[in-house]
């Protein structure tokens, strides 16, 4: 057996050999991925999940590695992601089955589409709420869109006056859109936020572009 | 028989040792996030970072994460330990790896992070711990790495005068 390669121990040389292998498969494997789901203009991603696909501005990004950014069961689907400066998110979830739309309505006593919109707006200024006494809520826009060839109610808001730490002088205004789609199988829901006031109309362009490449692949029976 | 008791103490505190320092490299590397800052730095190249949505992307993250962070703490700690101790390296060169991963799992379970579910077993102490065994294994071979040299062949040619 070699005593030495490239003049060092063999152990030591075929640790650095290891190292240099791992980073190289690991980079090989995010490079491909990359590659192959960019769209050929090469300024989106195509995303093409098993339940999901949808086109994202290149410059988004995930939460990873802080948090999973994408999940799902045989239930539901949740997606989330942010912008490149993170002072806009976006989570898409959805409820995939009749029992798992079902359970969610259920538990929050939600009736319609509108209101699963309201619930989310209401647990949204809630947990502001409890970290500032005075952030203030206001609605600026409800209506219907179109989302994946489905009928959607959405509602526009702007939660003021949130200081995120404890004396800091300096407050932020959320905007935000909350928009949801009910079926009889399934709910869909769609969460756009920007916590800058400049924020919302750099990255709303983004938004509208995801929604409207968004379609929904899996319908249960 | 004092002598050998008081070699296997030794032996019990190099291992202890090449362990704290296995668990010690395991916890910079994770603590300062280097791989993360490193694959970030490379993906934005790209200006994409929305690629880790899917899971063959942040496979290649793994990849990069048992390279810079479990195989290196495992060479380190096997390091110490080659250089320390010298016999039945075969049988020794496991414990910096095992002391160290699982120290370094105390430290996960202490700060409320759970491992459960069987790809979580394997991707989050299996992989990570063989990993950090092979790199225990080349880290103490690296310091007693004896083959024999063949002695150097000489040509010996005979001229016979006529």
């Amino acid at each position: 057996m070699r005593s030495k390669l490239f003049r060092i121990r063999l152990p030591l040389a075929v640790f650095l050999i290891l190292i240099l292998a791992f980073l190289a498969a690991g980079y090989l494997m995010i490079h491909v991925t990359l590659m192959g789901s960019l769209t050929e203009d090469g300024n989106y991603l195509h995303i093409d999940m098993k339940t999901i696909e949808f086109k994202l501005p290149k410059s988004w990004r995930t939460p990873y590695p802080y948090l999973l950014p994408f999940w799902e069961n045989e239930s539901v689907c949740a997606i989330y992601l942010l912008n490149a400066e993170g002072d806009a998110m976006i989570y898409i979830i959805y409820h995939k089955t009749r029992e798992s739309v079902q359970e969610f309505m259920g538990e929050q006593n939600i009736k319609d589409e509108f209101s699963v919109a309201i619930f989310e707006i209401e647990r949204f200024y809630t947990w502001f709420l409890q970290k500032n006494q005075s952030a203030t809520l206001q609605f600026a826009e409800n209506g219907t869109i179109k989302v994946s060839e489905r009928q959607a109610s959405y509602s526009k808001i702007q939660i003021k006056n949130i200081s995120m730490s404890m004396g800091e002088n300096v407050t932020y205004n959320i905007t935000g859109i909350f928009i949801s789609s009910l079926t009889e199988r399934n709910l869909l829901e769609i969460i756009f936020y920007t916590w800058r006031d400049q924020a919302w109309n750099a990255t709303y362009n983004d938004f509208q572009i995801l929604v409207n490449s968004l379609v929904v692949k899996y319908e249960s029976e | 028989m004092r002598v050998s008791e008081k070699i296997d103490l030794w032996l019990i505190i190099h291992m202890l040792i090449s362990g704290a320092i296995c668990f010690g490299i395991i916890f910079i590397l994770d603590g300062f996030g280097a791989p993360w800052r490193l694959t970030e730095w490379l993906v934005k190249i790209y200006g994409s970072l929305g690629v880790f949505i899917f899971e063959e992307a942040r496979n290649g993250y793994y990849l990069i994460r048992l390279g810079l962070i479990y195989l290196p703490a495992g060479f380190l700690g096997g390091l110490y330990l080659g250089y320390k101790v010298k016999e039945r390296l075969k049988v020794n060169m496991v414990f910096p790896s095992v002391i160290g991963f699982t120290l370094f799992l105390l430290y996960l379970a202490a700060v409320g992070y759970q491992i459960a579910g069987m790809e979580h077993i394997l991707k989050g102490i299996l992989i990570p711990l063989f990993t950090s065994i092979s790199g225990s294994y080349l880290g103490g071979y690296t310091f007693n790495w004896h083959v024999e040299e063949k002695p150097r062949e000489e040509r010996i040619s005979l001229i016979f005068e006529k």
